[in-house]
């Protein structure tokens, strides 16, 4: 029991830091990103094993999930260290994140009924932009697929990074406080790493962005699933 | 050694109990963490010491969030059958709807806050 226990937390930790590792030696290229080089060394050894491995390799992970749910609440700490820009612009930042937030969960529900997606599936992508650790509460208290949600929450992230930079120079915004926002917003924490790397101010607002969007999405979530046919 | 840390964890997870049995004594669909989240920004901003206290432990957490994403992930990756075509219509609606977020996130902001 104990060694299964230390077998799979080593595994987790082994492919994160093997993670680490290739993407420093790959030039920090965005796309190497380390929780994403674990995952499919994860899969890998778990695809060698049989079923029974992967369940029991996730039932000795649960300490990791209990860890994520308090780092949720950690999330309070650099909500209160940007506390003075949250409050100088209220009131805007407000309406951004909420504008965005309905327009984020309008169009994935509008382009899952023209994809002809089942509801379930739309629901646990409705919060594809929040950040992993409240999507996973947020799934679980909604009792979502949480593999979906992680799905949607991901391939948004990963896109989110690629592309955002892009999109936003096309569109000619290129002050950082509206690129670190917009990365914080609709790529969470994949966005938050970004926006570390173009200055401080597009960080601060990176992470003002990913929490007060997760704290709306959380408490309007329950209320839009009884929208839905599920 | 690692002791405000640890007390940092173990505060952010009382706060984290209570309010996870605070949720569920309401019978809420809102996630107890996220309600931790609110309790903890309001104790921080009411009771400076408590800031003091939580913040080693919260800056251990969150730099460890990663680590702790890999069996969740990990799951979703042996969990969802990438053969199937619903799941590539899926990954395919996900990357236009991001690109669409992105565009009007930016557009949003870029219209709603002011310039200094």
């Amino acid at each position: 029991m104990v060694s299964g226990a230390l077998s799979a937390l080593g595994l987790s930790l082994l492919a994160y830091l093997a993670g680490l590792w290739i993407q420093r030696h790959t030039g920090n290229k965005p796309y190497m990103h380390p929780v994403v080089l674990a995952i499919l060394l994860v899969a890998f050894v778990l695809a060698l094993l049989d079923e029974s491995a992967t369940d029991a390799y996730l039932e000795h992970n649960m300490l990791l999930l209990d860890l994520l749910m308090v780092a949720v609440v950690a999330f309070s700490v650099p909500l209160v260290d940007n506390i003075k820009l949250v409050l100088r612009e209220f009131g805007r930042l407000l309406a951004v994140v909420a504008l965005a937030a309905v327009f984020i969960a309008g169009s994935t529900i509008a382009l899952c009924y023209a994809f002809g997606i089942d509801a379930a599936t739309m629901a646990a992508f409705s919060f594809r932009s929040v950040t992993n650790p409240i999507a996973i509460a947020i799934a679980e208290q909604n009792a979502l697929s949480v593999d979906l949600a992680m799905l949607g929450v991901s391939i948004t992230g990963v896109v989110g990074i690629l592309t955002a930079e892009h999109i936003l120079a096309a569109l000619r915004i290129t002050d950082p406080r509206h690129v670190g926002l917009v990365l914080g917003i609709t790529s969470h924490a994949f966005g938050i790493a970004r926006a570390l790397e173009i200055s401080s101010l597009a960080a601060a607002y990176a992470t003002v962005g990913m929490i007060v969007s997760g704290l709306l999405y959380a408490f309007a979530v329950p209320w839009l699933l009884r929208f839905l046919p599920l | 050694m690692f002791v405000p840390q640890l007390l940092g964890v173990l505060l952010l997870t009382v706060v984290y109990v209570f309010s996870t049995q605070f949720v569920n004594h309401l019978q809420s669909s809102i996630p107890g963490s996220v309600v931790g989240l609110v309790f903890c920004a309001v104790a921080m901003l009411a009771l400076p010491a408590a800031r003091t206290r939580i913040r080693p432990g919260a800056v251990v957490l969150l730099g460890l969030v990663p680590l702790f994403l890999v069996p969740v992930l990990a799951r979703m990756a042996v969990r969802i059958d990438f053969s199937s075509p619903t799941i590539w219509r899926a990954l395919v609606m996900l990357c236009i709807a991001s690109l669409v977020g992105v565009a009007a996130t930016g557009l949003l902001a870029k219209l709603c806050l002011r310039k200094d």
